[in-house]
């Protein structure tokens, strides 16, 4: 790891905080701790030097991590191109505010899409690599992950690259079942694991506070240019997206603040009589 | 209902004051529901248990595979007190709302499980022999996973169970869930 001033880093690391959206919980949005942001962020700008990367999904703002420390000299390296893929509007605006407030619009960009839906054609085959941090199928085995893992790979031409977050507990065997299934997922697509970092990260998750994620770089081999196939989801695998009888039926999050133009609907001023 | 008639699987819950009112004066109250509307809301709140990601697929799975799925409730001291605001509706997904039934009244939570009649009971289980079901907690132990303020899960018997321990917990009252099984509250 590069060394870094460490309170210029961590209050960057605020700055991306302060701007991100509550997280919803239906959607296993679930925000990663800010010391963990600020490592994996380090440990991603190396992967992704100087590459166009698409993020397919990310209510942690990784992106903006990336896009934002590489900006401001603390990071040594960053991708060239950051394009961030997300069902939730609010995201998706916060990450344009964000981007406007701190002029790394050159940079960074975002768009609104669900994973269900097939990946916009402009899209196909256009990025040096992506990066997901998905629902982690704690019920599917894993299915869920591959929803997303199917489109970053759609995404990617030639030598790409991969990042991929997945829980990574040892006690627990869903997470080994999900640790294998990705990984052999990716294989069979001829991505090869060129690193993981075990239990990595942590989250803001009362539910289950000690689980844990790991980081997975992957590197793809012998990728070709293949005329553009990609298809929505069939109705089947929407009913059981997120396990059984977890079905997707939402298609957009909307926000209801216009990206912070409106005032926030969650709180009502009381005045003294 | 007795411990015979306890299936592999089930959701537990620790139960106690609310809301202002004593845990009889729910009892009571939720037993003239039952009578009026042949349901019963229950509200919660907190963390586990969240209706549409774990109760709703946990209830419906079990409901498949059993015929049934039972509320266990442990009744403990509690002196939760927040101001009395009856909710007005009810979703099982957050998009489509419905008024709650006439008759119904359920105050100061996020979440209700929707029951039927609660009935007395009087047979104990040991935590030890249970991993919670469903969600990121998964597979874990009932009794390690119960503690601190963590009141309520979705549990499944461990048929490999071998504890070393007994935590033992008192089942003092028992429901069946009713189809939705869990929903959110709107005020």
């Amino acid at each position: 790891m590069n060394p870094f001033n460490l309170r210029e880093a961590i209050n960057a690391i605020s700055e991306v905080i302060i701007n991100r959206p509550k997280p919803i919980r239906e959607f296993d949005q679930i925000y990663m701790r800010a010391g963990d942001m600020l490592l994996q962020t380090e440990h991603v700008s190396h992967l992704f030097k100087d590459k166009s990367i698409v993020f397919i999904g990310d209510g942690d703002s990784i992106c903006l991590c990336l896009a934002y420390l590489h900006k401001i000299g603390i990071l040594k390296h960053g991708p060239s191109k950051i394009h961030i893929l997300d069902f939730d509007e609010r995201i998706v605006l916060s990450i344009k505010h964000f981007a406007k407030k701190f002029e790394i619009e050159n940079v960074i960009s975002s768009e609104l899409y669900n994973v269900a839906s097939a990946l916009p054609k402009e899209h196909w085959q256009k990025f040096d690599g992506f990066y997901t941090n998905p629902p982690y199928g704690a019920s599917n085995n894993g299915k869920s992950v591959e929803c997303f893992l199917k489109r970053g790979i759609e995404a990617c031409k030639g030598d790409c690259v991969a990042s991929v977050v997945i829980a990574d507990d040892g006690d627990s065997q869903w997470t080994r079942n999900v640790l294998f299934n990705t990984q052999t997922y990716m294989l069979s697509n001829f991505y090869f694991l060129s690193q993981q970092i075990p239990a990595f990260h942590s989250y803001h998750l009362d539910d289950a506070p000690d689980l844990k994620s790991c980081a997975l770089s992957f590197k793809r081999v012998g990728g070709k240019h293949e005329p553009y196939s990609s298809i929505a989801l069939e109705k089947e695998s929407l009913q059981s997206f997120y396990g059984t009888n977890k079905p997707l039926t939402i298609k957009f999050v909307k926000d209801l603040t216009e990206g912070g133009t409106k005032n926030s609907q969650d709180h009502q001023f009381i005045p003294y009589e | 209902m007795n411990k015979q008639q306890l299936t592999d699987a089930f959701i537990f819950m620790k139960v106690g004051n609310h809301a202002g009112e004593t845990f009889e004066d729910i009892l009571k109250r939720k037993k003239r529901e039952y009578e009026k509307t042949g349901m019963t809301f229950w509200g919660y709140g907190g963390v586990a248990c969240h209706p549409v990601k774990q109760v709703r697929p946990f209830a419906m799975s079990q409901f498949q595979r059993n015929g049934n799925i039972y509320l266990l409730m442990n009744t403990v001291k509690s002196n939760f007190n927040q101001p009395i605001l009856p909710a007005k509706q009810y979703s099982i997904d957050g998009v489509n709302w419905q008024d709650i039934p006439k008759g119904i009244n359920v105050t100061g939570s996020k979440y209700a499980l929707v029951l039927d009649e609660i009935k007395p009971t009087d047979f104990e289980i040991n935590l030890d022999e249970f991993r919670v079901g469903i969600g990121p907690s998964s597979d874990k132990i009932a009794s390690d996973y119960l503690q601190g303020r963590t009141d309520k899960a979705c549990l499944t018997i461990d048929p490999y169970a071998n504890p070393g321990a007994n935590t033992i917990r008192k089942i003092d009252f028992a429901a069946k869930l009713q189809d939705p099984y869990a929903v959110i509250l709107k005020y």
